[in-house]
């Protein structure tokens, strides 16, 4: 195999030097903090209370029964997929890493954009926001507490689609007894979903089922690591995808600053489907296939240059293809991609702060 | 005496969703509540008592005017580390347990540990919600609701209170229990700005009154001066007063 590529994707030098900025003022940061004692309490209790609101918004989240069901369809979908005997043996690994990893990208940026969608507006419609910014709360603590709220329960949903996926990567690696490792899991998977929907009515909880449905899936995936059919590979493209998640909630979250949750949910769609496909964006923003028209290269450019490009979180093909891995270039990519996110997503949070601070409530 | 709450030319438009003229909210406040003084706003619906609460907690921003609590900007949170705020309506996270919400606002203010337990337990037991600590808020009744949203406001000490409509919607005695506590506050020597309709809570409670109409004072001061202002007799209540004023209004 050979080396993979080194990014030269469009806007990422831009977006990378954001990152090492952001890096430097933090670095400044924790100077201020440090020689200055009214900036150390200020920092301190800023960090105390966007944490308390982060809190608050991974205890409402996780309340939300939709996004169990979308993580069970996800996972669900992730085991069937070891069903699909039709290809050769050291094609079926390919086929459900690739499928895998698509579908936690899809499903995780569907918990991103459900999530995201109704955090500020849903505050502002039942005025719960009224108490808390009665409170000494900034908006920008507000803003990035919720921010941080999203970030908990998206970790938790594709950490159980990644455990997933490393239980139908250990039924692959022994084709003879994956009924007995996959249907273990797909049980597992209905004693949650089961239990989240009538968990009430059988006289078990929601979140002991969940508990119960955890154990079994983490015992299986467990069992990768024992019979060596972990793929640490899978880990980094789920963890680098991830940031990507991260950067898609920031800007829906910037959106339902100013529109409803509806539009920003379109919009986020739009910003996930674009930004998985940068390259081509960029390719058209290129003047000789943009058919020469002025208009078209000057908007396509200038769409190239602020939208995310997702696509730097995207590690399926290196994680699909057989080894050898070139693991110093794929840490240079996961690299990046942090880099990157956090450059973006420090604009995308100021920017949604200034904008709320605007907003009357 | 040192000054609470200060307002200068405070005024406040709506522009309407769809254009069309902007929609005057309140208009030209100006007043001054001194330190430890309970002051009371009351008047019609949509007469811009709770557009002049949203504007002093920085929920909404005047079109014109300015405003000062202790003599700081209201956005500072220095300053509202000072203010308790209880809305009108049961602004509060559902899902959280009475315990646990309060314990949340006690966050806000930097209270955790040992601190915000006896803090939270001293106010579930000044309201009367001992009992009911572990209960849901989305499972507790209006009335319920209510002693919890005074019991947030409460959480920091604050030096001033702004009651939105305290007693709302209640029944007589868990309105009662409300205005005995709002009293004990007052008694204390806590400033207290509270709007409601229950123009005899008011009555009883206020050293000073305004009275809103279509967003402008109509008259301000102590029972004596709002009877002498209408020619009221001088047994009048707060209500006389009030619908004689109106009733003046509307027939000019």
């Amino acid at each position: 195999m050979s080396p993979p590529p080194v990014p030269t994707w469009g806007n990422f030098v831009i977006w990378q030097w954001f990152g090492w900025g952001v890096a430097l003022v933090v670095v400044m940061a924790a100077v201020a903090i440090i020689s200055h004692r009214g900036i150390r309490r200020d920092l301190v209790r800023s960090a105390a209370v966007t944490l308390s609101i982060a809190r608050v918004t991974v205890a409402e989240t996780l309340r939300k029964k939709v996004l169990y069901g979308i993580v069970v369809f996800a996972v669900g979908s992730v085991l069937a997929a070891t069903f699909f005997s039709s290809y050769e043996p050291g094609e079926q690994d390919v086929v459900v890493k690739d499928i895998g990893l698509t579908l936690i990208s899809m499903f995780a940026g569907l918990v991103v954009i459900i999530t995201a969608m109704f955090l500020i507006p849903e505050e502002v419609e039942r005025r719960t926001i009224y108490p808390l910014l009665a409170k000494p709360v900034r908006r920008s603590e507000f803003v990035v507490g919720k921010f941080l709220g999203v970030a908990a329960p998206v970790a938790i949903s594709m950490g159980a689609m990644l455990l997933v996926l490393q239980v139908a990567m250990l039924a692959i690696k022994f084709p003879a007894q994956q009924s007995w490792i996959v249907m273990p899991a797909m049980v597992a998977v209905g004693v949650v979903f089961i239990g989240m929907l009538m968990g009430k009515s059988l006289g078990v909880t929601g979140p002991v089922a969940i508990s119960l449905g955890a154990l079994v899936i983490l015992a299986i995936s467990a069992l990768a690591i024992v019979f060596n059919a972990w793929s640490w590979l899978i880990v980094m493209a789920v963890g680098l995808l991830f940031f990507a998640m991260m950067v898609l909630a920031g800007v829906v979250i910037l959106i339902s600053t100013r529109v409803s949750t509806i539009l920003a949910a379109v919009i986020g769609v739009l910003i996930f489907a674009l930004g998985f496909n940068m390259e081509r964006l960029y390719h058209l923003a290129d003047p000789q296939h943009s058919g020469g028209h002025v208009f078209n290269t000057i908007s396509l450019s200038v769409l190239a240059a602020v939208l995310p490009n997702l696509s730097m979180f995207d590690l399926r093909v290196q994680a699909a293809s057989p080894p050898p891995y070139y693991w110093d270039q794929l840490w240079a990519l996961f690299g990046n991609g942090v880099l990157y996110a956090v450059g973006y997503l420090a604009v995308l949070l100021i920017a949604a702060s200034l904008s709320f601070s605007t907003r009357e409530v | 005496m040192a000054t609470a709450i200060r307002t200068q030319g405070l005024t406040k438009d709506y522009r309407p969703a769809f254009g069309g003229r902007p929609i005057r909210a309140l208009d030209d406040l100006s007043i001054e509540i001194q330190e430890g003084e309970t002051f009371g706003l009351v008047g019609p619906n949509g007469s811009g008592k709770t557009t002049a609460l949203k504007l002093l907690l920085g929920l909404i921003f005047p079109t014109s005017g300015r405003a000062w609590i202790y003599d700081s900007d209201l956005n500072s949170p220095t300053i509202k580390q000072r203010i308790g705020y209880l809305p009108e309506g049961p602004y509060y996270y559902p899902f959280l347990r009475a315990q646990e919400m309060l314990r949340f606002y006690a966050s806000l203010f930097g209270m955790d540990g040992q601190a915000a337990e006896q803090r939270v337990t001293e106010l579930l037991r000044l309201v009367d919600m001992e009992r009911w600590r572990y209960t849901p808020v989305n499972e507790c009744s209006r009335g319920m609701v209510q002693r919890l949203g005074l019991a947030q406001a409460l959480i920091n000490d604050p030096d001033l209170l702004i009651l939105d409509e305290p007693t709302s919607g209640l029944d007589p005695l868990v309105s009662f229990r409300i205005r005995e506590v709002i009293a004990g506050l007052k008694d204390q020597g806590k400033t207290i700005l509270m709007c409601s309709h229950l123009l005899h809570e008011v009555e009883a409670l206020c050293d000073r009154i305004a009275i809103l109409h279509q967003g402008v004072v109509k008259a301000l001061g102590p029972m004596e001066e709002l009877r002498a202002v209408t020619q009221s007799p001088p047994d009048a209540n707060l209500e006389a007063v009030f619908i004689r004023m109106l009733s003046e209004e509307k027939a000019l």
